[in-house]
């Protein structure tokens, strides 16, 4: 999981986040790196889950944080850092895969060379394996899922938002986050079933 | 909500499973829960999709990444973008009260309609007409209409692909046709000359602006 930007009981909220706004805002370049070290992963797996293919998530990943650069200055701790990063991501998403005109789908067969998890020393190779294939049968699975229920899920169970931040992220009633996340979790579940009906 | 005679439906499981009801009615669910084996089979579904995708692995990101944001970084302190000067130059102000928002919708759809009307009045005023061609047989007959018509020359005419516009202004017009080809797809088109100017205007597919000079 992501490092997720902490508020110290007893402090205003997002207190932690507008100092380091602050500190970008004066020019201290240690504040954005801070912010890069603490959402790269978050920022580029997020986009992977929206394009589905690895180079388009690193190139929306680095136009992401260049966004996050230039507008940092503009945060005003209306909401935690954390969010406003999740909105500035998904909606530069949206926009750029809306213009590239692609079906949004995820390769069926994900190249592990130019997509690699994150290293669990841990693990063996067998269980690295099998990791790798859960992942692939879910990430095909969530690809079959319309979009705005699954931007809904996988802010929910993959980055374990709150639907309350869900629904500041994606500008819309936490009503519409319940039924979004309902659905999406539906659609899944049909979609692991005809799988298994299918192997069976 | 009666919840021991019909199944729970998905969003009130879904939510009920994520901890986001009200405690009241996450009683009630629990209740049902007791006593519906159907609804328990279903949370159980839905809670397995959860899971996996909680457990799912997470990608890291290329190597070579935090060094490109950092070129672009450093690229975009030395220089604000075109995207950056024209966002600055454009900005629109914050419609915070709904009675403002309400005025400013009232105010841009009255010029809308200004501009409309008048602009529908200039046309009638000055006979602009716009006519559709599909083919040299429709470009024939055009020139039979406009012989002799008091047309508009200032830029005179756009026969392309399948269409032709035509002003008006007060000056007689001789016209002669042409056609052409363009990425392999013909156009044809009509030149229309006023008496006394020497060249005539006309547009390409392209945008192309042809000047011909008379005969």
């Amino acid at each position: 999981m992501a490092a997720v930007s902490t508020t110290p009981r007893g402090r205003q909220p997002h207190a932690a986040d507008l100092e380091l706004a602050e500190r970008h805002r004066y020019g201290d370049p240690e504040a954005f790196a801070q912010i890069y070290r603490d959402y790269e992963t978050t920022v580029y797996n997020l986009a992977l889950r929206m394009a589905g293919d690895p180079f388009d998530a690193a190139d929306l990943t680095q136009e992401v944080f260049l966004r996050v650069y230039r507008h940092l200055g503009k945060f005003r701790g209306r909401s935690s850092l954390k969010t406003w990063i999740f909105r500035v991501a998904l909606n530069h998403c949206r926009s750029r895969l809306k213009r590239r005109r692609r079906p949004e789908q995820w390769p069926l067969e994900a190249d592990g060379e130019t997509e690699q998890e994150i290293a669990d020393e841990r693990r063996g190779p067998a269980e690295h394996a099998l990791a790798r294939d859960a992942r692939r049968r879910v990430e095909r699975a969530l690809a079959q899922v319309p979009m705005p229920f699954r931007e809904a899920v996988v802010l929910c169970d993959v980055e374990g938002l709150a639907y309350d931040e869900i629904a500041e992220v994606l500008g819309v009633r936490i009503g519409t986050v319940r039924s979004r996340i309902a659905r999406g979790r539906r659609k899944l579940t049909d979609v692991f079933e005809r799988e298994q009906e299918e192997s069976t | 909500m009666s919840t021991r005679a019909a199944h729970l439906d998905d969003e009130l499981l879904s939510s009920f499973l994520d901890g986001e009801l009200p405690r009241r009615q996450a009683a009630t669910v629990e209740d049902h829960l007791e006593h519906c084996a159907g609804c328990r089979a279903e949370l159980d579904g839905l809670r397995r999709v959860a899971r996996s995708l909680g457990r799912l692995e997470r990608a890291a990101p290329p190597p070579l990444l935090a060094g490109r944001v950092q070129r672009r970084v450093a690229l975009a302190e030395r220089e604000p973008g075109l995207l950056e000067k024209l966002e600055a130059g454009l900005r629109v102000p914050r419609f915070d009260s709904p009675v403002l928002v309400m005025f400013v919708l009232v105010l841009a759809l009255a010029v809308i309609v200004f501009l409309f009307t008048q602009q529908v009045a200039r046309q009638q005023e000055q006979g602009d007409v716009e006519i559709r061609l599909a083919s040299p047989e429709d470009v024939e007959e055009l020139l039979r209409t406009v012989e002799g018509l008091r047309l508009a020359g200032r830029d005179m005419v756009h026969c392309g692909a399948g269409w032709c516009q035509v002003g008006t202004e007060e000056a007689e017009v001789g016209a002669r046709r042409t056609a052409g080809e363009s990425a392999g797809e013909p156009w044809y088109a009509v030149l229309l000359a006023e008496p006394g100017v020497e060249f005539v205007r006309y547009v390409e597919e392209d945008g192309t602006v042809v000047e011909v000079a008379r005969e």
